[in-house]
């Protein structure tokens, strides 16, 4: 409108500017517009050299009347955060009208922290955020995000899956700052409180938002690297309450590139990865190891003669020569790739980007694959102070499980066994053994787990998403931004398991009609989200700087999943469920809503950048919450002291930045399951007729509690930062305190009352910690593009219940009274939440064989009493962290990345499974020859060898916690950049940029524990071999 | 033009669905009820939902880990000595290792009982609050009553299985006797005060249910389907049968008298009948007996994984010699209807036809057994008023009006010394009990083959051994079942 107006005013008064051009004057119109054709207002146009100038309109345009310079000159275009440009401008008749596009400043990350709601200005923003580039993401791995924001932000962890190992269809498990609820685990008799693991989502997973959508984390997982502009982690309340509710763990920012201007432009990217697995935590006996540790254990009894046969014929094996290295067997080496096109282009108002992927990653174990496929579309349309924006996405995914089953049942092979018979056939019964402790005469069999990969079976999930995000942006006035957006998703699943009749698991299957089974379940979901937001922003005075920022949203996330299970299946050839005999009676299923509506207000001040204050309101309204308080208030306050912008620095020439930043908030958590407060019944169970009545079953779900308190946790974080020598050494030290109030936790009960568990708020949770991030530039040469840069950082996190609720100290006061007999409260004020409960053992009896263990009483016994627990360690290190380091030099880089964890415990289940507890029928671990007691006098570590199939039935204790200490190479990473300027041969191929990039991960792990990592499914190494082509 | 375009036809209608959300009231619009589920208060605001919660205490106690096979057939009569073979049971000893082998399945038996008490509370909570929605008369009495005869019944034979042998320790410790849904744990209790709480619980049952049970024990399709086919469900006779055991388990002279009275009113009640010869072969579980039974839908997806479709080696059965034995010969029409099974070596099995649901008609013209899990049945009553009754002609009289019926013959009870100890062998064992125990042994091991009452039989009299034993000597320690940890850990321990 008002460009318009401009254009008609200057139509009006064109005599009068005829009359000015004559006298010698000038008047330049024109507009300024950033490269996403939004108008740029306040930017400043200078004729250069001089201090004439004017400011642009909220609209971008500007109007510069000046005395004649020249018949030619150079207009200077500048704004904060855009690169400074320079322009020729040739009146005509004395008047001249342009448009000037600035480009965002090559640190433009670092100027705006994408908070995922509203961007703010970095200088006045009080929160702590890190904000790494997709270009640092890929540095450490090509397929694995979670895993590169972990290695460069140490607030940020993936816990550990020592039996997923690198299964391509794991999911990680992803921690921020520690936990906030408690850990899952059993609800055995040793725990006094333990959580239910029903959710979708960890409980103590962080938020994740994918340019403005929530996504799950398979959506991450999947994503391609390149697509990535940037990843901002959101840490403390000041930066996480616009989140509000689902906000007390973190909330991790995701935004994809977005499309270039220009005539089309296409980019090819691609790698081949190559996966190895890697066995070096396995150290399992070979064949005459085997034999002799059998013989050993009293398998063999003289006076059993079967069984006597037996140990000869394995024994004359083992003198063949057989020695099968079966966890070998299911493993390959896999060859995984990735290609990518995008095309993209467009002029000022209107771009677009077309981006087609796919994605094949098979699995070290053969037959286990995740493959994806994913189209984008993405364009932007520009209308003077509107822009609409709009993105579709289609992601297709079909994940396979291997055939050949857990990886466990290779590793307890005897290594004396052949898997295949003389005609080079799979064995179906490897083994048989006699049962020597029942008498009865029956045997025991082996199954060979290869057999089942000698047919067709599936064991799939294949998944279909489409997400639509429409984004209207309108900006009315100088300092004003409106914005609408409406975000869609629509996903089906269904998950497939085929088994036929001839799989093992039939093998004592009679009825036909049940040999053989198909399960099927069905899943869609729909979500959509509306928000509306207003912005303003403005600097009075050119020193105080003001924001404000209101936002308004509402969604709701609907699931159902269905299922059948259908049986019958004789042979391989009928791969679908409609082929069955017989349909289970019921089908099974879930239906899930839920729905939330959110009002989030920000203010901001800051004066001249050196103090700035921010303050967020966030009042979230959720179906999950329970029915009398359906509203929940979050609120945060932030303080920023930027004091290299203090007039007494300004002499401090070395000193780039010195930032101080303190915040308070209060946030909630996602991750419970809907109605978790509520008394409800369920049909679902019960669904079947009875006889005398005409009603159906009905029973109750679980026992409620009317009392629940949601969990709130207020975080306080304090931070600096250091930039010193023009950015050589940059230092950030933070230090947090978060304390969960009303702890959601699951007590368990009693079962005369009926359940297991209840919901109960256990009282306060804190996690205290400090978090350190050191960057060091030894050498930089800004003329060759080179530069080394060393990076370290640190975190330390301690986790303690600092106050228990009144339900809980009831039950500890309950137990104290019966003390002799009862184990020690598990949860009592001032306990770390991840410590490590056992009796204390002070090793073997050289005389008996026996354990010797230490009663609470501090007496010794060899009898094993749960109620001696008391806590041996604890899981949370002392200290953890990455070192990297990255060298570049004229478009080579080299990146090495390092993981370092110390001063934690962990207790050592291998040797408890594969040593003590070994069932020696099958293979197990070197140890159990080498290190066990066999002898009166023996000083050893671990108790004798036995027969029988618990092995020593030991239990939890301290001899099996140890000291965990770990260094870890995570990546190493070559690239290198070729332009069609120092690469002719390009040009030729039309090609205008390539980059090669050589990547790996994994490549060593030293560990002061050994055990076995990678139990159900092996840890690989990977190669990754990548190229992106610019054309 | 087209900037006001996007204003009137995109913004403005975009923003106006703010308050429009609003007004629709946030608090309806975020009161998302579950689909699959329904919350309690809504649940009892309607009669049909009581008579949906009756409903369900039934169905849950015929799930496998209760009535429908753990309960019943399967482990109960595992421990009570009465199979040979069974899937998965290599080593018969390793039963009664209550805290090692089978303790998931002892603490799931527990668990499972208290979780349908549970809900039985949370019922009677409710049916009291709300009366006034249960409009259709008798209902109220009916489904109170029935409630708390379950609750009863149900309590008991958790006392039963956890508790003290209770004539050699009627102060031993049993269980807790939950009258309420909540989260307070209360204290495990003397068996004799949980015994006192069942049969309190059973008169008052019995209370509301006399004048209101419809005791209409057969099809009637002229009747309100909520009311036909009562021994389904717990029906006043049920109630007092539970009396009769509940009196004879106490087993002072006082109760014992009440034992019998209950035994006899149910017997001449005339909703019974004790089956003729011919009718046990055709019907073998008997529906003319059945006071108080289960329906479990489909059931023959239960039962025939182990009494049809297991293996030779691993069926649910005995050796014929053995059962041969028990039922003294093969005239017995109870014997005839055991399925014969050879395997190796020459040898027979013998495999109970009880649960075989083919053998039964889905015709609603009379009721004829199928799909039925008898938990008390007449014969029953016939051996607690012969355990009750001083007079050894008179008791051996009822214990022979239903051999008569299994053998054709009348005179089969010992009476000689009947009340001293027995030192005849019965089935290769000198039991160390008294002629009439032993021959009312004999009655419950051939009656209640397959339905669980026997090892309860034995316990009650503290048999130190019994026929086809599986270990040396039956002590407290195997007839009492010990509580889960988790109820001294969590409970209420003062």
């Amino acid at each position: 409108m008002a460009r318009k107006l401009i254009l008609a005013l200057a139509g009006c008064f064109f005599p009068i500017a005829a009359l000015l051009a004559q006298t010698g004057r000038v008047e330049v119109t024109g507009i300024v517009i950033d490269e996403e054709s939004v108008p740029v207002a306040g930017a400043g146009v200078v004729l250069k050299g001089t201090t004439i100038g004017v400011s642009t309109e909220a609209d971008g345009t500007f109007r510069l009347e000046m005395e004649s310079p020249g018949p030619e000159f150079v207009l200077e275009f500048s704004f904060i955060g855009m690169k400074t440009r320079e322009v020729k401008v040739k009146p005509r008749d004395g008047k001249a009208d342009m448009e000037v596009v600035l480009e965002m400043d090559q640190n433009e990350l670092d100027q705006v922290v994408v908070t995922g709601i509203f961007n703010r200005r970095k200088e006045s923003y009080t929160g702590s955020a890190v904000t790494m580039k997709g270009e640092d993401i890929k540095k450490v791995s090509t397929t694995n995000i979670a895993k590169a924001i972990s290695v460069i932000d140490p607030s940020f962890r993936v816990m550990d899956n020592f039996e997923m190992g690198s299964d391509p269809n794991r999911l990680p498990d992803m921690r921020m700052r520690g936990t906030s609820t408690l850990p899952g685990g059993s609800s055995g008799s040793g725990d006094l409180v333990s959580l239910q693991g029903e959710y979708d989502t960890y409980p103590n997973q962080p938020l994740l938002m994918l340019d403005g959508f929530e996504i799950d984390v398979q959506t991450m997982a999947d994503l391609d690297p390149d697509r990535i502009a940037s990843i901002t982690i959101l840490k403390d309340a000041s930066a996480t309450a616009i989140y509000g509710s689902k906000a007390s763990n973190g909330v991790i920012v995701i935004e994809t590139l977005a499309p270039r201007p220009g005539a089309i432009n296409v980019t090819y990217s691609g790698s081949v990865r190559v996966e190895i697995p890697d066995l070096s935590s396995y150290n399992l006996m070979n064949s005459e190891e085997k034999i002799l540790v059998e013989k050993l254990a009293g398998l063999y009894p003289e006076n059993d003669l079967a069984s006597l046969r037996d140990y000869e014929s394995r024994l004359r094996e083992v003198r063949r020569g057989v020695d099968t290295y079966w966890l070998s067997q299911p493993l390959r080496t896999a060859v995984q790739h990735r290609h990518a096109v995008t095309l993209e282009g467009g002029s000022q108002a209107l771009r677009y980007k077309l981006y087609a992927g796919l994605n094949e990653t098979p699995g070290v174990m053969k037959g286990s694959k995740r493959s994806t496929q994913t189209a984008s579309l993405d364009l932007s349309y520009r209308l003077s102070k509107f822009q609409l924006k709009n993105s579709v996405t289609v992601d297709n995914a079909v994940g396979t499980d291997s055939p050949y089953g857990s990886f466990s049942q290779y590793a307890m092979l005897n290594p004396y066994l052949r898997p295949y018979d003389e005609d080079g056939n799979v064995n179906k019964v490897m083994q048989t053994w006699n049962m020597l402790y029942s008498g009865s005469g029956n045997t025991y069999e082996i199954a060979n787990p290869m057999y089942n990969a000698t047919f067709h079976s599936l064991d799939r999930t294949t998944s279909l998403t489409i997400r639509e995000l429409f984004k209207l942006e309108y900006r009315p006035a100088d300092a004003w931004i409106l914005q609408a957006n409406v975000s869609l998703s629509k996903g089906i699943s269904k998950d497939e398991v085929f088994r036929p009749g001839y799989h093992t698991a039939f093998n004592n299957v009679t009825d036909p009609t049940l040999k053989g089974d198909f399960s099927r379940a069905q899943s869609e979901s729909f979500n959509y989200a509306i928000d509306f937001t207003a912005m303003y922003n403005k600097v009075f005075r050119e020193k105080h700087y003001v924001t404000a920022n209101l936002r308004y949203s509402v969604d709701q996330n609907q699931s159902e999943t269905y299922g059948a299970l259908v049986t019958g299946f004789p042979n391989d050839t009928m791969d679908h469920i409609l082929f069955g005999q017989k349909y289970s009676e019921n089908m099974t299923g879930s239906e899930n809503t839920s729905r939330s509506i959110g009002g989030v207000l920000t203010a901001g001040y800051s004066y001249m950048y050196r103090y700035s204050f921010d303050a967020t309101i966030r009042v979230d309204g959720s179906s999950q919450f329970g029915r009398d308080n359906r509203f929940a208030p979050f609120w945060s306050a932030g303080f920023k002291w930027d004091i290299t912008n203090e007039p007494f620095m300004k002499s401090v020439e070395w000193m780039d930045d010195l930032v101080f930043a303190t915040s308070y908030g209060i946030t909630g958590t996602q991750g419970f399951a809907p109605y978790q407060s509520r008394q409800v019944y369920s049909y679902s169970d019960l669904m079947q007729y009875y006889l005398s009545s005409d009603a159906t079953g009905i029973e109750l779900v679980a026992l409620g509690n009317d009392k629940l308190k949601w969990q709130q946790t207020a975080t306080w974080n304090t931070r600096l930062e250091l930039s010193l020598l023009k950015g050589r050494i940059t230092a950030r030290a933070e230090y947090y305190i978060k304390n969960t109030e009303n702890s959601l936790a699951q007590i368990t009960l009693a079962p005369s009352l009926g359940f297991s568990s209840y919901p109960a708020n256990m009282g306060t949770l804190q996690n205290q910690g400090v978090e350190l991030n050191i960057a060091f530039i030894p050498y930089r040469n800004e003329a060759k593009e080179a530069y080394w840069v060393i990076s370290a950082n640190s975190s330390h996190n301690r986790n303690k219940l600092t106050r228990i609720s009144e339900a809980l100290s009831r039950m500890n006061e309950l137990n104290a009274s019966t003390e002799s007999i009862s184990p020690l409260p598990r949860y009592v004020e001032g306990q770390s939440t991840t410590a490590i409960w056992a009796v204390r053992s002070l090793g073997i009896d050289p005389s008996t064989g026996d354990e010797i263990l230490l009663k609470r009483d501090g007496s010794v016994t060899s009898e094993y009493d749960p109620v001696d627990a008391v806590i041996c360690g604890d899981t949370e290190p002392k200290w953890q962290g990455n070192v990297n380091t990255s060298f570049n030099y004229m478009g080579f880089g080299i990146n090495l990345g390092f993981t370092y964890r110390f001063g934690g415990q962990m207790y050592n289940s291998t040797l408890v499974q594969k040593v003590e507890n070994a069932d020696l029928r099958y293979n197990a671990d070197r140890r159990v020859l080498q290190l066990r007691w066999q002898n009166p006098g023996d000083v050893a570590q671990y108790k004798r060898l036995t027969n029988s199939a618990n092995g020593s039935n030991t239990r939890q204790t301290s001899r099996f916690v140890m000291n965990e200490n770990l260094f870890q190479m995570s990546s190493l990473s070559l690239t290198y950049r070729m332009d069609n300027n120092e690469y002719p041969f390009l040009r030729r191929l039309h090609i205008s940029s390539m980059r090669w990039s050589f990547n790996m991960e994994d490549i060593f792990y030293l560990s002061s524990i050994k055990r076995e990592r990678g139990t159900d499914y092996p840890f690989s190494r990977q190669f990754a071999l990548s190229l992106n082509l610019v054309f | 033009m087209m900037e006001g375009f996007i204003v009137k036809k995109i913004f403005i209608p975009l923003l106006l669905l703010v308050p429009a959300a609003l007004s629709t009231s946030c608090g309806e619009w975020l009161d998302v009820q579950p689909k699959t589920s329904v919350e309690e208060e809504d649940l009892f605001s309607r009669e049909y939902g009581f008579k949906d919660a009756l409903t369900g205490f039934y169905i849950k106690m015929g799930k496998t880990g209760l009535y429908g096979q753990n309960l019943t057939y399967y482990y109960m009569d595992m421990l009570g000595g009465l199979y040979e073979s069974a899937p998965d049971v290599y080593d018969w000893s390793t039963i009664y290792a209550y805290d090692g082998t089978y303790q998931s399945v002892v603490n799931s038996i527990y668990s499972d009982i208290y979780n349908v008490i549970a809900n039985i509370n949370n019922f009677l909570k409710f049916v009291d609050q709300n009366r006034q929605v249960i409009t259709t008369e008798n209902y109220y009495e009916t489904m109170k009553g029935e409630a708390l005869g379950l609750r009863a019944f149900l309590h008991f034979d958790l006392l039963r299985l956890f508790g003290p042998v209770y004539r050699e320790n009627p102060q031993g410790d049993a269980i807790p006797y939950r009258l309420s849904f909540d989260n307070v744990a209360t204290p495990v209790l003397p068996a004799s005060e949980v015994l006192d709480l069942v049969i309190a619980d059973l008169l008052e049952a019995e209370k509301l249910l006399d004048g209101h049970d419809s005791e209409i024990f057969d099809y009637d399709n002229s009747a309100d389907p909520f009311t036909e086919m009562r021994q389904m469900r717990m029906n006043v006779w049920a109630v007092r049968a539970m009396l009769a055991r509940a009196y004879c388990y106490k087993g002072d002279d006082e109760s014992r008298e009440l034992a019998r009275q209950y035994a006899i009113d149910v017997i001449e009640c005339g909703h019974f009948t004790l089956s003729s010869y011919d009718n046990i072969t055709v019907a073998p579980i008997l529906p003319s007996e059945q006071i108080f039974s289960l329906y479990i839908d489909d059931y023959y997806q239960i039962v025939d994984e182990v009494f049809v479709n297991a293996s030779a080696s691993n069926i649910l059965s005995a050796y014929e010699s053995t059962v041969r034995t028990w039922y003294e010969g093969d005239t017995d029409a109870r014997y005839r209807t055991f399925r014969r099974v050879s395997v190796d070596g020459g040898q027979y099995k013998r495999v109970s036809q009880k649960y075989r649901q083919d053998n039964y008609s889905s015709s609603r013209d009379t009721y004829s057994g199928l799909n039925s899990q008898p938990l008390i049945r007449l014969p029953e009553m016939y051996y607690i008023a012969a355990e009750c009754t001083a007079n050894p002609e008179t008791a051996a009289s009822y214990l022979d009006e239903v051999i008569s019926t299994r053998t054709g013959r009348y005179d089969a009870t010992v009476t000689t010394g009947f009340d001293q100890t027995d030192t005849r062998s019965i089935y290769g064992v000198v039991t160390g009990q008294t002629v009439r125990t032993n021959e009312l042994m004999k009655e419950y091991l051939k009656e209640y083959y397959g339905e669980g009452q026997l090892f309860f039989f034995y316990k009650r009299f503290g048999f130190r051994v019994f026929p086809n034993c599986p270990v040396d000597e039956m002590n407290e320690a195997r007839y009492k079942m010990p509580l889960p940890d988790d109820e001294y850990t969590f409970g209420n321990n003062n």
